[in-house]
Protein backbone atom coordinates (compact mmCIF):
# COMPACT_ATOMS: atom_id res chain seq x y z
CA UNK A 1 0.00 0.00 0.00
CA UNK A 2 0.93 3.65 -0.23
CA UNK A 3 2.63 4.92 2.91
CA UNK A 4 2.58 8.58 3.83
CA UNK A 5 3.31 10.96 6.67
CA UNK A 6 1.41 14.09 7.55
CA UNK A 7 3.31 17.22 6.68
CA UNK A 8 4.76 19.08 9.68
CA UNK A 9 2.04 21.16 11.33
CA UNK A 10 4.03 24.36 10.81
CA UNK A 11 3.87 23.74 7.06
CA UNK A 12 0.16 22.93 7.21
CA UNK A 13 -0.52 26.15 9.15
CA UNK A 14 1.59 28.19 6.76
CA UNK A 15 0.00 26.81 3.56
CA UNK A 16 -3.56 27.26 4.85
CA UNK A 17 -3.00 30.64 6.52
CA UNK A 18 -4.67 32.68 3.77
CA UNK A 19 -7.90 30.64 3.79
CA UNK A 20 -10.84 31.09 6.13
CA UNK A 21 -12.94 28.08 5.21
CA UNK A 22 -10.96 24.86 5.11
CA UNK A 23 -12.13 21.36 4.34
CA UNK A 24 -9.68 18.72 5.61
CA UNK A 25 -10.38 15.64 3.55
CA UNK A 26 -8.96 12.29 4.58
CA UNK A 27 -8.82 9.07 2.59
CA UNK A 28 -9.93 5.81 4.13
CA UNK A 29 -7.70 3.49 2.15
CA UNK A 30 -3.88 3.21 2.26
CA UNK A 31 -3.12 6.36 4.24
CA UNK A 32 -5.77 5.50 6.83
CA UNK A 33 -4.13 2.12 7.39
CA UNK A 34 -0.75 3.77 7.91
CA UNK A 35 -2.41 6.18 10.36
CA UNK A 36 -1.48 9.28 8.40
CA UNK A 37 -4.53 10.46 6.47
CA UNK A 38 -7.76 8.74 7.55
CA UNK A 39 -10.78 10.23 9.27
CA UNK A 40 -9.09 10.35 12.67
CA UNK A 41 -6.06 12.13 11.28
CA UNK A 42 -8.31 14.53 9.34
CA UNK A 43 -10.11 15.36 12.59
CA UNK A 44 -6.93 15.95 14.54
CA UNK A 45 -5.48 18.09 11.75
CA UNK A 46 -8.67 20.14 11.64
CA UNK A 47 -8.55 20.58 15.43
CA UNK A 48 -4.90 21.61 15.23
CA UNK A 49 -5.66 24.22 12.55
CA UNK A 50 -8.60 25.52 14.56
CA UNK A 51 -6.56 25.82 17.77
CA UNK A 52 -3.67 27.46 15.96
CA UNK A 53 -5.95 30.04 14.36
CA UNK A 54 -7.60 30.79 17.69
CA UNK A 55 -4.19 31.35 19.17
CA UNK A 56 -3.31 33.68 16.31
CA UNK A 57 -6.67 35.41 16.73
CA UNK A 58 -7.61 34.54 13.14
CA UNK A 59 -10.82 32.51 13.38
CA UNK A 60 -11.33 29.85 10.76
CA UNK A 61 -14.12 27.53 9.73
CA UNK A 62 -12.65 24.10 9.39
CA UNK A 63 -14.37 20.80 8.79
CA UNK A 64 -12.96 17.27 8.72
CA UNK A 65 -14.36 14.66 6.38
CA UNK A 66 -13.06 11.58 4.69
CA UNK A 67 -13.77 9.62 1.56
CA UNK A 68 -13.34 5.92 0.93
CA UNK A 69 -10.89 6.46 -1.93
CA UNK A 70 -9.72 9.89 -3.00
CA UNK A 71 -8.08 8.41 -6.08
CA UNK A 72 -11.35 7.54 -7.86
CA UNK A 73 -13.85 9.93 -9.36
CA UNK A 74 -16.89 7.94 -8.31
CA UNK A 75 -15.93 8.28 -4.65
CA UNK A 76 -15.00 11.95 -4.67
CA UNK A 77 -18.07 12.97 -6.65
CA UNK A 78 -20.16 12.76 -3.50
CA UNK A 79 -18.22 15.71 -2.04
CA UNK A 80 -19.05 18.10 -4.85
CA UNK A 81 -21.63 20.12 -2.90
CA UNK A 82 -19.60 20.16 0.29
CA UNK A 83 -16.50 21.38 -1.51
CA UNK A 84 -18.36 24.39 -2.81
CA UNK A 85 -18.79 25.57 0.78
CA UNK A 86 -15.04 25.80 1.38
CA UNK A 87 -12.23 27.97 0.01
CA UNK A 88 -9.67 25.21 0.03
CA UNK A 89 -9.37 21.48 0.45
CA UNK A 90 -6.48 20.20 2.52
CA UNK A 91 -6.17 16.65 1.27
CA UNK A 92 -4.70 14.01 3.52
CA UNK A 93 -4.66 11.52 0.67
CA UNK A 94 -1.50 10.47 -1.15
CA UNK A 95 -0.29 12.45 -4.14
CA UNK A 96 -2.55 10.37 -6.37
CA UNK A 97 -5.61 11.43 -4.38
CA UNK A 98 -4.64 15.11 -4.44
CA UNK A 99 -4.20 15.05 -8.21
CA UNK A 100 -7.44 13.14 -8.77
CA UNK A 101 -9.24 15.84 -6.80
CA UNK A 102 -7.61 18.57 -8.88
CA UNK A 103 -8.52 16.75 -12.07
CA UNK A 104 -12.16 16.45 -10.99
CA UNK A 105 -12.49 19.90 -9.46
CA UNK A 106 -10.11 22.12 -11.43
CA UNK A 107 -11.77 25.24 -10.09
CA UNK A 108 -10.92 24.34 -6.48
CA UNK A 109 -7.63 24.76 -4.66
CA UNK A 110 -6.49 21.42 -3.27
CA UNK A 111 -3.42 21.41 -1.04
CA UNK A 112 -1.47 18.33 0.04
CA UNK A 113 -1.46 17.74 3.77
CA UNK A 114 0.62 14.61 3.48
CA UNK A 115 4.01 13.65 2.16
CA UNK A 116 3.58 10.50 0.09
CA UNK A 117 6.57 8.48 1.13
CA UNK A 118 6.74 4.99 -0.39
CA UNK A 119 5.04 1.71 -1.29
CA UNK A 120 5.32 -0.68 1.58
CA UNK A 121 3.70 -2.67 4.32
CA UNK A 122 3.30 -2.58 8.09
CA UNK A 123 6.23 -4.50 9.55
CA UNK A 124 4.68 -4.26 13.00
CA UNK A 125 2.34 -1.85 14.78
CA UNK A 126 3.74 1.62 14.15
CA UNK A 127 6.51 0.51 11.75
CA UNK A 128 6.22 0.64 7.98
CA UNK A 129 8.75 -0.68 5.53
CA UNK A 130 9.32 0.11 1.89
CA UNK A 131 9.43 -2.98 -0.29
CA UNK A 132 8.41 -2.01 -3.82
CA UNK A 133 9.47 0.78 -6.17
CA UNK A 134 6.89 0.02 -8.86
CA UNK A 135 9.65 -0.46 -11.43
CA UNK A 136 7.21 -2.04 -13.88
CA UNK A 137 9.32 -5.14 -14.53
CA UNK A 138 9.06 -7.41 -11.50
CA UNK A 139 11.96 -9.72 -10.73
CA UNK A 140 10.58 -11.21 -7.51
CA UNK A 141 10.30 -14.62 -9.20
CA UNK A 142 14.08 -14.76 -9.50
CA UNK A 143 14.86 -13.60 -5.98
CA UNK A 144 11.97 -15.51 -4.45
CA UNK A 145 10.05 -12.63 -3.00
CA UNK A 146 12.72 -10.16 -1.89
CA UNK A 147 13.05 -7.16 -4.15
CA UNK A 148 16.65 -6.31 -5.06
CA UNK A 149 15.53 -3.00 -6.54
CA UNK A 150 14.09 -1.82 -3.23
CA UNK A 151 15.88 -3.80 -0.55
CA UNK A 152 19.34 -3.31 -2.05
CA UNK A 153 20.33 0.32 -1.48
CA UNK A 154 22.08 0.34 -4.86
CA UNK A 155 19.26 -1.55 -6.63
CA UNK A 156 21.80 -4.07 -7.86
CA UNK A 157 20.66 -7.06 -9.86
CA UNK A 158 23.84 -8.98 -9.17
CA UNK A 159 24.74 -8.78 -5.53
CA UNK A 160 25.89 -8.51 -2.88
CA UNK A 161 28.47 -5.82 -3.43
CA UNK A 162 31.61 -5.38 -1.35
CA UNK A 163 29.76 -3.08 1.04
CA UNK A 164 27.81 -5.87 2.69
CA UNK A 165 29.06 -6.73 6.15
CA UNK A 166 27.40 -9.09 8.62
CA UNK A 167 24.13 -8.72 6.77
CA UNK A 168 24.16 -4.94 6.91
CA UNK A 169 24.59 -2.40 4.13
CA UNK A 170 27.59 -0.12 4.22
CA UNK A 171 25.44 2.99 4.16
CA UNK A 172 23.97 2.08 7.56
CA UNK A 173 24.36 4.96 9.96
CA UNK A 174 22.20 5.61 12.98
CA UNK A 175 19.61 3.36 11.38
CA UNK A 176 20.84 -0.08 10.40
CA UNK A 177 19.92 -1.08 6.88
CA UNK A 178 19.80 -4.74 6.05
CA UNK A 179 21.71 -5.83 2.97
CA UNK A 180 19.02 -6.80 0.44
CA UNK A 181 21.29 -9.33 -1.18
CA UNK A 182 22.11 -10.92 2.15
CA UNK A 183 18.37 -11.37 2.66
CA UNK A 184 18.04 -12.84 -0.83
CA UNK A 185 20.98 -15.18 -0.18
CA UNK A 186 19.45 -16.42 3.07
CA UNK A 187 16.09 -16.91 1.38
CA UNK A 188 17.58 -18.87 -1.52
CA UNK A 189 19.62 -20.94 0.93
CA UNK A 190 16.48 -21.85 2.90
CA UNK A 191 14.76 -22.88 -0.31
CA UNK A 192 17.77 -24.83 -1.59
CA UNK A 193 18.03 -22.57 -4.61
CA UNK A 194 21.45 -21.02 -4.10
CA UNK A 195 22.32 -21.87 -7.71
CA UNK A 196 20.66 -18.62 -8.69
CA UNK A 197 23.45 -16.68 -6.98
CA UNK A 198 25.78 -17.94 -9.71
CA UNK A 199 23.64 -16.56 -12.51
CA UNK A 200 24.49 -13.21 -14.01
CA UNK A 201 21.53 -10.97 -14.60
CA UNK A 202 21.74 -8.75 -17.68
CA UNK A 203 21.05 -5.03 -17.33
CA UNK A 204 17.45 -4.34 -16.41
CA UNK A 205 15.01 -2.70 -18.76
CA UNK A 206 14.36 0.53 -16.92
CA UNK A 207 12.06 1.91 -19.63
CA UNK A 208 9.14 0.40 -17.71
CA UNK A 209 10.09 2.43 -14.65
CA UNK A 210 9.58 6.15 -14.06
CA UNK A 211 12.55 7.06 -16.19
CA UNK A 212 10.35 7.16 -19.27
CA UNK A 213 7.99 9.71 -17.75
CA UNK A 214 4.53 9.14 -16.23
CA UNK A 215 3.30 5.65 -17.06
CA UNK A 216 -0.12 4.76 -18.34
CA UNK A 217 -1.89 1.43 -18.78
CA UNK A 218 -4.65 1.20 -21.38
CA UNK A 219 -6.91 -1.87 -21.35
CA UNK A 220 -9.16 -1.79 -24.41
CA UNK A 221 -11.02 -4.85 -23.15
CA UNK A 222 -12.36 -3.02 -20.11
CA UNK A 223 -12.65 0.52 -21.47
CA UNK A 224 -16.18 1.80 -21.80
CA UNK A 225 -16.88 3.48 -25.09
CA UNK A 226 -19.81 5.89 -24.75
CA UNK A 227 -22.83 4.74 -26.73
CA UNK A 228 -22.00 1.04 -26.48
CA UNK B 1 -3.75 35.03 38.19
CA UNK B 2 -5.73 35.11 41.42
CA UNK B 3 -9.03 35.89 39.69
CA UNK B 4 -8.63 33.24 37.00
CA UNK B 5 -10.57 29.98 37.40
CA UNK B 6 -9.29 27.44 34.89
CA UNK B 7 -11.38 24.89 33.12
CA UNK B 8 -9.83 21.42 33.41
CA UNK B 9 -11.06 18.37 31.52
CA UNK B 10 -10.08 14.95 32.87
CA UNK B 11 -10.44 12.08 30.39
CA UNK B 12 -10.89 9.17 32.79
CA UNK B 13 -10.81 5.44 32.12
CA UNK B 14 -14.10 3.94 33.23
CA UNK B 15 -12.27 1.09 34.92
CA UNK B 16 -10.20 3.26 37.23
CA UNK B 17 -10.02 7.03 37.35
CA UNK B 18 -13.66 7.63 36.47
CA UNK B 19 -14.84 5.54 39.41
CA UNK B 20 -13.05 8.06 41.61
CA UNK B 21 -13.86 11.12 39.52
CA UNK B 22 -17.61 10.59 39.65
CA UNK B 23 -17.46 10.58 43.45
CA UNK B 24 -15.48 13.80 43.55
CA UNK B 25 -17.15 17.00 42.47
CA UNK B 26 -14.35 19.43 42.05
CA UNK B 27 -15.19 22.95 40.82
CA UNK B 28 -13.80 23.77 37.38
CA UNK B 29 -13.09 20.10 36.63
CA UNK B 30 -15.09 18.19 34.03
CA UNK B 31 -14.52 14.43 34.15
CA UNK B 32 -15.27 12.58 30.90
CA UNK B 33 -15.74 8.83 30.95
CA UNK B 34 -13.73 6.90 28.37
CA UNK B 35 -13.92 3.13 27.81
CA UNK B 36 -10.14 2.69 28.12
CA UNK B 37 -7.06 4.91 28.05
CA UNK B 38 -6.17 3.28 24.75
CA UNK B 39 -9.37 4.63 23.22
CA UNK B 40 -8.28 8.24 23.61
CA UNK B 41 -7.52 9.70 20.22
CA UNK B 42 -5.39 12.73 19.55
CA UNK B 43 -8.38 14.69 18.35
CA UNK B 44 -10.30 14.03 21.58
CA UNK B 45 -7.61 15.88 23.49
CA UNK B 46 -7.30 18.67 20.92
CA UNK B 47 -11.08 18.96 20.80
CA UNK B 48 -11.22 19.50 24.57
CA UNK B 49 -8.81 22.42 24.18
CA UNK B 50 -10.74 23.70 21.18
CA UNK B 51 -13.94 23.60 23.21
CA UNK B 52 -12.39 25.90 25.80
CA UNK B 53 -10.43 23.76 28.24
CA UNK B 54 -7.36 25.42 29.76
CA UNK B 55 -5.92 22.03 30.60
CA UNK B 56 -6.54 18.36 29.90
CA UNK B 57 -5.55 15.31 31.91
CA UNK B 58 -5.73 11.74 30.68
CA UNK B 59 -6.11 9.43 33.66
CA UNK B 60 -5.91 5.69 33.09
CA UNK B 61 -5.14 2.52 35.03
CA UNK B 62 -1.92 1.76 36.87
CA UNK B 63 0.99 0.27 34.96
CA UNK B 64 0.39 -3.37 33.98
CA UNK B 65 -3.12 -3.14 35.38
CA UNK B 66 -5.09 -2.34 32.23
CA UNK B 67 -8.09 -4.54 31.52
CA UNK B 68 -7.15 -4.33 27.86
CA UNK B 69 -3.44 -5.02 28.49
CA UNK B 70 -1.78 -1.92 27.03
CA UNK B 71 -4.50 0.73 26.94
CA UNK B 72 -2.76 2.80 29.61
CA UNK B 73 0.62 2.58 27.87
CA UNK B 74 -0.96 3.63 24.60
CA UNK B 75 -2.70 6.54 26.33
CA UNK B 76 0.60 7.77 27.70
CA UNK B 77 2.23 7.58 24.28
CA UNK B 78 -0.65 9.43 22.69
CA UNK B 79 -0.45 12.16 25.32
CA UNK B 80 3.24 12.58 24.59
CA UNK B 81 2.49 12.81 20.86
CA UNK B 82 -0.19 15.44 21.41
CA UNK B 83 2.20 17.40 23.63
CA UNK B 84 4.42 17.68 20.55
CA UNK B 85 1.45 18.84 18.50
CA UNK B 86 0.58 21.47 21.12
CA UNK B 87 4.11 22.83 20.96
CA UNK B 88 3.81 23.08 17.17
CA UNK B 89 0.51 24.87 17.56
CA UNK B 90 2.09 27.27 20.05
CA UNK B 91 0.34 26.05 23.18
CA UNK B 92 2.26 25.24 26.34
CA UNK B 93 2.49 21.44 26.44
CA UNK B 94 2.35 21.59 30.24
CA UNK B 95 -1.38 22.12 29.83
CA UNK B 96 -1.68 18.42 29.06
CA UNK B 97 -0.78 15.62 31.44
CA UNK B 98 -1.03 11.87 31.78
CA UNK B 99 -1.26 10.03 35.10
CA UNK B 100 -2.21 6.55 36.25
CA UNK B 101 -4.83 6.39 38.99
CA UNK B 102 -6.24 3.35 40.77
CA UNK B 103 -10.01 2.98 41.14
CA UNK B 104 -9.76 3.07 44.92
CA UNK B 105 -7.32 5.95 45.23
CA UNK B 106 -9.51 9.00 45.68
CA UNK B 107 -6.74 10.82 47.48
CA UNK B 108 -4.38 10.54 44.51
CA UNK B 109 -7.01 11.68 42.04
CA UNK B 110 -7.81 14.72 44.14
CA UNK B 111 -4.14 15.47 44.63
CA UNK B 112 -3.25 15.17 40.92
CA UNK B 113 -6.18 17.27 39.82
CA UNK B 114 -5.49 19.96 42.41
CA UNK B 115 -1.84 20.08 41.42
CA UNK B 116 -2.80 20.50 37.73
CA UNK B 117 -5.51 23.02 38.58
CA UNK B 118 -3.08 25.15 40.57
CA UNK B 119 -0.54 24.96 37.75
CA UNK B 120 -3.15 26.10 35.22
CA UNK B 121 -4.19 28.92 37.54
CA UNK B 122 -0.61 30.08 37.56
CA UNK B 123 -0.27 29.72 33.78
CA UNK B 124 -3.42 31.70 33.09
CA UNK B 125 -5.98 31.20 30.30
CA UNK B 126 -4.99 29.13 27.34
CA UNK B 127 -3.07 30.88 24.59
CA UNK B 128 -5.52 32.66 22.30
CA UNK B 129 -8.53 32.00 24.51
CA UNK B 130 -11.04 34.83 24.56
CA UNK B 131 -11.38 36.05 28.12
CA UNK B 132 -14.98 36.40 29.28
Amino acid sequence: MIIGERKPLEEVFDRTSSFNKILVLGCETCVAVCLAGGKKEAEETAEAISLHRKKENQPVEVKAESVQRQCEFEFIDEFKDLMNDYDVVLSLACGVGVQTMVDRYPEKIVLPGLNTTFLGYPLEQGVWMENCQACGDCVLDKTHGICPITRCTKSMLNGPCGGSSEGKCEISGDIEIECGWHLIHERLKALGKLDYMEEVEPPKNWSTSFHGGPRKIVREDVKIVRGE
Amino acid sequence: MADFNPSLVTLCCENSAFLVAEEENLPGVTPVKIPCGGQVEHYHILNAFDQGADGVMVLACLKENCKHFWGNDRAEKKVNYVKGMLENIGINAERLAYSPVAANNEYKYGELVKEMYDKLKEMGPMEGKVKK
